[in-house]
């Protein structure tokens, strides 16, 4: 078991695996896609769906970006980056209604806000630009999971606290008196402060 | 015009042309699917929205047409056929609420109001799509809120509000959305302007 644990910390897909789901973790490290986790994690079922559209979508893009990397000229590579983004995020909502109407309602707005996660250009820009479809893809996988790591631990404890309930499940008794505020932006930055400073004094992870 | 520009044009053409393809291949294949699921979500909303079981139908379409009696004959409202759905054993009937009778915060609430066959107290609410503040307004969509508005009163109108007004009824009242005061109220506004348009067409039904 030690010898794989070893010998896994030498392969390549793992290092990008562990790097875009602790290490370089979108939101905590890196700081990106803060904008939609404030707004969708007020609620787990929220967080979760757009989770999974988010890694979704950064799967696909970073791998369609890694497939034609040779061929984009440098100056027109943001543009190239956000026709992919864009054309994946409406195809993936279209399929979405056509096949699961539900989940499709339930995420409402959400899907086209994958469109502006900053995770999705950014994995682009920082990985697929640069390195083969295989290992944009485990790359891409990994920041969306990373993200979606976040995004449920602080739907949890905004959920909790706003709701009483997690999952729409109450979990608080009667005499509970929602603390509202957390289900609000400002609550979201105070729980997402939080937990940034938690993990990067856990992760030793100090910015000079 | 040097290599460099004439190559970043082809890339263009080439990027642009594929997504367009990409985006009218996945319109083609869903956009029927699309309509139905949309056609389907109506019919099962009005029919739970009548307290039938559905469970156990396999062909909705044609258990709809058993059951609901859709009259659309009569009256349009901004280019737009007005349509009453009414049970046909207990002659409840259900209208359509949306952006036509007003909306919410960020913008339309659209669902259905089953009124009893009195036309006056509420058999049931449904909303199909908003676009309201997620974990907020978009409450307004939670069985706890919409189930607090059966067996409430429309008339003379009802109310949602935090406290009750003292020259309000049990009846006609509604405690609000908690955080989402806006949203309560627009919701509110909503309801009264689409019972106030159907009722003399209801009376005349």
């Amino acid at each position: 078991m030690k010898k794989f644990l070893v010998r896994l910390n030498y392969k390549k897909w793992f290092n990008v695996l562990r790097d875009g789901i602790a290490r370089n973790n979108p939101i905590v490290v890196t700081v990106l896609g803060i904008c939609s986790s404030l707004a969708v994690a007020n609620m787990v079922e929220n967080a979760i769906a757009m989770g999974i559209g988010v890694t979704l979508v950064t799967m696909l893009s970073s791998a369609f970006i890694a497939l034609i990397r040779n061929l984009i000229p440098s100056q027109v590579r943001m543009v190239t980056y956000m026709v992919v983004i864009s054309t994946f995020t409406i195809v993936f909502e279209m399929f979405l209604k056509a096949l699961t109407p539900e989940i499709a309602e339930r995420l409402g707005a959400y899907v086209g806000l994958i469109i502006t996660n900053c995770i999705v250009m950014g994995r682009a820009e920082a990985f697929a630009v640069k390195n083969p479809v295989r290992y944009s893809t485990i790359d891409a996988f990994a920041s969306g999971m990373g993200y979606t790591f976040v995004l449920i631990v602080m739907s949890v404890i905004r959920e909790l606290l706003s709701n009483g309930s997690i999952l729409n499940i109450q979990l608080l008794g009667a005499d509970w008196i929602n603390w509202t505020i957390f289900a609000i932006a400002p609550g979201g930055f105070f729980v997402i402060s939080l937990f940034i400073w938690g993990l990067r004094v856990w992760l030793k992870y100090y910015e000079e | 015009m040097n290599k460099v520009y004439q190559k970043m044009i082809v890339f263009v053409l080439i990027m642009g042309t594929t997504a367009g393809g990409l985006l009218v291949g996945a319109d083609l294949l869903t956009k029927n699917q699309i309509q139905q699921n949309q056609v389907t979500l109506r019919q099962r909303t009005i029919l739970q929205s009548h307290d039938y079981d559905l469970s156990s139908v396999s062909d909705l379409a044609s258990y709809y047409d058993e059951k609901i009696e859709v009259n659309q004959s009569f009256a349009e409202y901004k280019d737009e056929a007005i349509l009453i759905y009414r049970d046909r054993e207990s002659q409840d009937v259900t209208i359509a609420f949306d952006k036509r009778f007003g909306a919410g915060v960020w913008g339309p609430i659209v669902g259905y109001l089953t009124l009893e066959s009195d036309l006056v107290t509420i058999k049931s609410v449904a909303i199909i799509s908003q676009k309201e503040t997620p974990g907020l307004g978009a409450k307004v969509t939670t069985a706890v809120f919409l189930n607090s508005l059966v067996g409430k009163v429309m008339e003379p109108r009802l109310v949602i509000d935090k406290v009750q007004p003292d020259n309000i009824d049990d009846l006609n009242y509604v405690t609000s959305i908690v955080g989402a005061t806006r949203t309560s109220v627009a919701f509110q506004n909503l309801l009264n302007s689409t019972y106030a348009f159907h009722l003399p067409l209801l009376e005349v039904l």
